[in-house]
C-alpha cells in the first residue's frame, strides 16, 4: 500500500502563505513614507517622481521608475499564482522581489534616522519593504526547497 | 490505451501485469460527486505514479481544475489534503455527496482581490510616480504652492516647485560647494546637501488677494500675498561643523544661539503703504512656477517706483559655445548692454531680459570702451549645466595697440608693444614674496600662491549654456565656478590658519 505524505504540502502552503503576508507587507511600504522633508513625508512612488531633481532624467530615470512601478504587479502575480497553486513558478519570482525590493529598502533604511535633518530617509516605508521582502525571500526558499509532495513510502518494496 | 468514457461505471480490467486489481485511490469505482470522467484513462495497472503525470485524454468535467492541469490526477491525494475524483471507501451507487467548492471559491476570490487591488496600486504607484515638474495649472497655485512647502519647512517641495532652471542652478553649486566645504574640513565628512539642517521655516495663515494679482505679460505674473507669517528659526549649531571649527567658534557659536525671524505680510502690506508682498510667477512650458529671481526684481522695481517693461529684450544666442563668448567680449568692448543682456541664457537669466528696457533706461547711454577684439580661442571643459570656457589666445586692439594674452598648460604669456611676460603657475609664490615682501607671513604667501596657481591651471573664463539650440554666457554659473576655482586652491591646512587667526 501506497502512502501519500503530506509533510511537503504543508511546508509549501507554509512557504506560500509567507510568501504572501512578505509581499503584502513589502508593496504597502512602498506606500508608507520613505522621505522626510520638514514635515512633509513622501512615498516611495513620490520620490521617485523626484528623479529628475536627483540628476536622473531621460532614459535611466524612466528605467528606474518602470522597474520600482513593476514591483506591485510582480507581487500581484506571485500572490495569484500561489493562490492557483503555481508554487515553484510563483516562488521564484517573489525571490527576484524580494532581492530587488529588499536591497533598495534596506539601503534606505541604513541612510535613515537622522531626525534633526531638514530633509532625511523616513524609515518607516523602508523598515517595512525590508520586512516584508525579507518575509517573501523565506516563503519563496521554504517552497523551493520543499520536496516534492509524490514522496511517498511504498511499503513492501518495489512492484 | 484509451477507454471509452464510464462516468459513474465500473473500469474495465486495466493492463495489469501483476495480475492485482486497482485498489484504494486506483480503483476506478463509480465517479461520484461531479467528476465523472470521461475519455481514455491510460492507467497502467496498479502502478503508483509517483511524478507528475501528464493527462491524456480524460478531459474532467464538472470539476474545473485550477491548479496546474498536469499535475493532479484524480483519485489522488489533493493538496490541502482534499481527495476528490474518489468517494468516501465502500460508496457506490446512490445520491452523490454534495460538491466541496469551498477551495476553488476561496482561491478565485484571493485572485480577483489580489488582481483589483494590484491594479489600483499600480496605477497609483505610476501616477504617484510620473515625473514631477511640479509646475502648477495656474500662477496663484503655483505660489501657494512655494508658500506651503515653504510652511512646511519642505525644502525639497521648494526648490522642485521653482522655476526648473533656478532649481537647476541652486541645486548644482549647493552640491559643488558643500563638497569643497567637507574637502577643505569644514563641514563634517557626513554632511549631506540633502539633509540641510539648522533652519526651520514656517508658514501659517498664508492669503493671497487673487484680484490684486499683477499680469504682467502672458508668461508673468505677481502674486499679491496680504495675509499671513512666516517664521524662520535658524540655529547655527544645526551646522555639521567639524569639530575643530566648532572648539575654535565655541563661546561665538554659543552667543549666536538660536535665532527668530518672522515675515508678517499683513504688517508688511501696511508699512509699504498698502502694497502687498509679491510673489512673482513665471510660465515654463504649460505650467506656471514661482520664480525667485522673479519676485527680487520684482521687490527692486518696487523699491524704486519703477513698473515692469511691456516687452522686454529678445533673447539672441550664439551658434557655438565659443562665438557666445566672442560676442559677449565684443558687446561688452563696444558697450553694448542690450546685446550683452540678449546674450544671457533666456531660462537662468530671463528676468534681466524682462527687465532690461528698466535697466537701460536707468543706466543712460553708455559708450564704446574703444577696444577691439581681434581674435579669440578658448579651451573648453565640461562643467555642470554647460561648458567652462578658458582663453587659450585673447588679442585685442585698444588705442593702437595690440594686447596679446595666451596659455600654454600652466602659464600666461602677455605681449604689449612688443615685449613679452610670461607667468607660470609655480612661480606665484616667488611673484608673492617679491611683491609683499617680509611683512607678508608666510601662511598666508602660501595660500595666496595655492590660489593663484590654481586660477592659472584652471583657466580663467567663462561658462556657456544651451538653451534650444542656441549658446549663451551664463554670468551665475561664471561667478560660481571661479568662487569653486578659488575654494580648490584652499587646503585643510588653510583653514586651520584662518583658525588660528581668529583665536
Amino acid at each position: 500500500m501506497r502512502r501519500v505524505s503530506g509533510e511537503p504540502t504543508i511546508r509549501r502552503w507554509t512557504g506560500a502563505v509567507l510568501g504572501v503576508i512578505g509581499l503584502v507587507t513589502a508593496v504597502t511600504g512602498f506606500f508608507l513614507p520613505w522621505l522626510r522633508s520638514g514635515t512633509v513625508t513622501r512615498t516611495s512612488y513620490e520620490v521617485v517622481a523626484l528623479r529628475g531633481f536627483a540628476g536622473l532624467n531621460g532614459v535611466p530615470g524612466e528605467i528606474v521608475r518602470g522597474v520600482w512601478v513593476a514591483l506591485t504587479p510582480l507581487a500581484v502575480c506571485c500572490v495569484v499564482l500561489w493562490a492557483v497553486r503555481f508554487h515553484r513558478i510563483a516562488a521564484w519570482l517573489a525571490l527576484v522581489f524580494g532581492t530587488i525590493a529588499g536591497t533598495v529598502a534596506a539601503l534606505a533604511a541604513v541612510q535613515g534616522g537622522n531626525e534633526a535633518a531638514l530633509v532625511g530617509i523616513s524609515l518607516t516605508g523602508p523598515v517595512a519593504t525590508l520586512g516584508g521582502a525579507v518575509l517573501g525571500i523565506a516563503g519563496a526558499i521554504t517552497v523551493l526547497t520543499a520536496k516534492s509532495r509524490t514522496a511517498i513510502s511504498t511499503p513492501g518494496g518495489a512492484p | 490505451m484509451t477507454y471509452p468514457g464510464g462516468g459513474g461505471g465500473e473500469w474495465p480490467p486495466q493492463n495489469n501485469p501483476y495480475g492485482q486489481p486497482q485498489q484504494g485511490g486506483y480503483q476506478q469505482g463509480p465517479q461520484q460527486g461531479g467528476y465523472p470522467q470521461q475519455g481514455g484513462y491510460p492507467q497502467q495497472g496498479g502502478y503508483p505514479q509517483t511524478g507528475p503525470q501528464p493527462q491524456q485524454g480524460f478531459p474532467q468535467q464538472g470539476f474545473p481544475q485550477t491548479g496546474p492541469q498536469g499535475f493532479q490526477q484524480p483519485g489522488y491525494q489533493q493538496e490541502f489534503g482534499q481527495p476528490y475524483g474518489q468517494g468516501p471507501s465502500g460508496f457506490s451507487g446512490g445520491e452523490p455527496p454534495k460538491k466541496k467548492r469551498t477551495g476553488l471559491v476561496v482561491t478565485a476570490v484571493v485572485a480577483v482581490l489580489a488582481l483589483a487591488a494590484g491594479t489600483v496600486a499600480t496605477v497609483w504607484a505610476l501616477r504617484s510616480s510620473d515625473d514631477v515638474a511640479a509646475g502648477s495649472e495656474s500662477p496663484s497655485t503655483a505660489a501657494n504652492n512655494l508658500l506651503s512647502a515653504l510652511g512646511s519647512g519642505d525644502v525639497l517641495g521648494i526648490m522642485n516647485g521653482l522655476a526648473p532652471a533656478e532649481a537647476k542652478l541652486s541645486k548644482d553649486y549647493t552640491e559643488a560647494t558643500i563638497s569643497e566645504a567637507k574637502r577643505l574640513e569644514i563641514l563634517k565628512k557626513d554632511a549631506d546637501p540633502n539633509k540641510l539642517s539648522g533652519v526651520q521655516i514656517k508658514s501659517e495663515g498664508i492669503k493671497f488677494d487673487d484680484a490684486a494679482a499683477e499680469k504682467v505679460n502672458d508668461r508673468l505674473t505677481i502674486n499679491k500675498v496680504v495675509e499671513g507669517k512666516i517664521t524662520i528659526t535658524s540655529d547655527v549649531k544645526q551646522i555639521p561643523l567639524t569639530d575643530k571649527l566648532v572648539d575654535a567658534l565655541g563661546a561665538q557659536l554659543d552667543k549666536a544661539g538660536t535665532e527668530t525671524d518672522t515675515i508678517d505680510f499683513a504688517k508688511e502690506k501696511a508699512d509699504r503703504d498698502g502694497k502687498p508682498i509679491g510673489i512673482a510667477t513665471i510660465k515654463v512650458g504649460d505650467e506656471w512656477y514661482p520664480s525667485l529671481f522673479y519676485t527680487i526684481a520684482n521687490a527692486a522695481l518696487e523699491q524704486e517706483d519703477l513698473k515692469w517693461p511691456a516687452q522686454g529684450i529678445a533673447p539672441a544666442g550664439a551658434g557655438s559655445a565659443n562665438d557666445a563668448a566672442k560676442q559677449m567680449v565684443e558687446k561688452a568692448l563696444d558697450g553694448d548692454v542690450k546685446g550683452v543682456i540678449a546674450l544671457l541664457p533666456p531660462d537662468e537669466m530671463g528676468v534681466l531680459q524682462d527687465v532690461g528696457p528698466v535697466i537701460l533706461d536707468q543706466m543712460g547711454k553708455t559708450s564704446a570702451s574703444g577696444a577691439k577684439l581681434i581674435e579669440l580661442e578658448t579651451d573648453s571643459k565640461d562643467v555642470s549645466g554647460g561648458k567652462l570656457l578658458t582663453i587659450r589666445k585673447l588679442v585685442v586692439e585698444a588705442e593702437g595697440e595690440t594686447v596679446e594674452v595666451s596659455r600654454d598648460g600652466d602659464c600666461y604669456s602677455a605681449t604689449v608693444q612688443g615685449q613679452t611676460q610670461r607667468l607660470c603657475a609655480d612661480e606665484i609664490t616667488q611673484l608673492v614674496e617679491q611683491q609683499g615682501g617680509r611683512n607678508i607671513p608666510s601662511a598666508a604667501i602660501d595660500v595666496i600662491a595655492r590660489i593663484g596657481a590654481q586660477v592659472l591651471k584652471d583657466g580663467v573664463g567663462v561658462v556657456a549654456t544651451e538653451v534650444d539650440g542656441k549658446w549663451y554666457v551664463s554670468p551665475f554659473r561664471t561667478y560660481s565656478e571661479l568662487f569653486l576655482t578659488l575654494m580648490r586652491g584652499l587646503e585643510p591646512k588653510d583653514i586651520d590658519e584662518l583658525i588660528k587667526a581668529i583665536k
